[in-house]
């Protein structure tokens, strides 16, 4: 999966993320990030890209949730 | 009509009764309460009364403080958990004493909400501000260490006032009138100040030194076998963890 987040204060939490899609492979994740390295926005804050693989048909989150 | 509402633009000339969640009195119409229930004071005497009393009582509490800034009749709440002191003249930053704080700039004020570093489930939080003497960066987060006064409180689990910590510690400086054009006391956003996180991690906290990130991993490693997890990415436990950490480290 590969994410943007966009860290600035005057946003709301300080950051937004957005989630850019959902892949079948790394390498496909990498080419989505090269192509949108170049658009607007995105390009001016290419430290905010992240990719995270992820098995599919698994939980990721396994309990609760408490806020602390 | 509230006398300063024009001078407070972040809230409606009509906020300071009716959309008032604490309860909060305002029979001389000097304070602006918005539809959260912060308060800001901008009045002059007001002003005077709060940096004179910081000056002569280093050490008093929260509790004293806003005794003070509240006095009798006014209907102060003690809900109200942040101060923020606001200023044009010069620049206001938070140390590293406690922490990130949320720094906004806005009608050319410069107003700093701290953030609560919550130091463990049984100790409690506390807010920082440093206000300098001069320029620092406008709207930075991060440490200015030069020429600071600490202001803060100490907050319980519940994120309300106790009195154990100095309101005021004294640095290099105290604020002075002509640093101050005002100050905003408020209920806790709740915002960048808890979030949350898988229901078995309760409790857990930073090792000293420990940066979100490792502390992140440490727990997962813990709780599902070393390297036994997978997904860092936003929403992840992992992710949720790692900011949970850098705040509360």
């Amino acid at each position: 999966m590969l994410w943007h987040t966009h860290f600035d204060k005057a946003l709301d939490g300080g950051e937004d993320v957005k989630l850019i899609g959902v892949y079948s492979s790394r390498g496909l994740a990498e080419n989505a990030l090269e192509k949108m390295s170049k658009v607007a926005g995105f390009k001016d804050q290419p430290e905010g890209f992240e990719i995270s693989e992820y098995s599919v048909d698994k939980d990721h989150w396994t309990s609760g949730f408490i806020t602390e | 009509m509230d006398p300063l509402a024009g001078d407070y633009e972040s809230t409606t000339p009509y906020a300071y009764v009716e959309n008032n969640p604490l309860g909060f009195i305002d029979p001389t119409g000097m304070y602006k309460v918005d539809a959260n229930g912060n308060i800001k004071i901008d009045d002059k005497d007001e002003i005077e009364n709060f940096v004179k009393f910081l000056n002569s009582n280093q050490g008093a509490s929260y509790k004293d403080v806003a005794t003070e800034v509240f006095s009798a009749g006014r209907g102060y709440s003690n809900q109200l958990d942040e101060v923020a002191v606001t200023g044009s003249g010069s620049a206001f930053d938070n140390g590293s004493w406690l922490g990130a704080a949320q720094t906004t700039q806005a009608s050319g004020a410069i107003l700093i909400t701290g953030a609560f570093s919550l130091e463990g489930l049984s100790g409690g939080g506390a807010l920082g501000l440093g206000i300098s003497g001069s320029a620092l960066t406008a709207t930075g987060i991060g440490a200015a260490l030069v020429g600071l006064t600490y202001i803060g409180f100490k907050v319980n689990e519940a994120g309300y006032p106790v009195d154990n910590r100095p309101f005021a510690q004294s640095a290099l400086g105290l604020p002075s009138l002509s640093d101050t054009n005002g100050f905003v006391f408020s209920k806790k956003s709740g915002k960048d100040k808890a979030s949350d996180v898988p229901s078995w991690a309760r409790g857990k906290k930073p090792q000293s030194g420990e940066s979100g990130k490792e502390f992140a991993k440490r727990l997962l490693d813990e709780h599902y076998g070393e390297g036994n997890w997978e997904g860092t990415g936003p929403g992840s436990e992992f992710n949720k963890l790692k900011k949970n950490g850098d705040r509360n480290k």
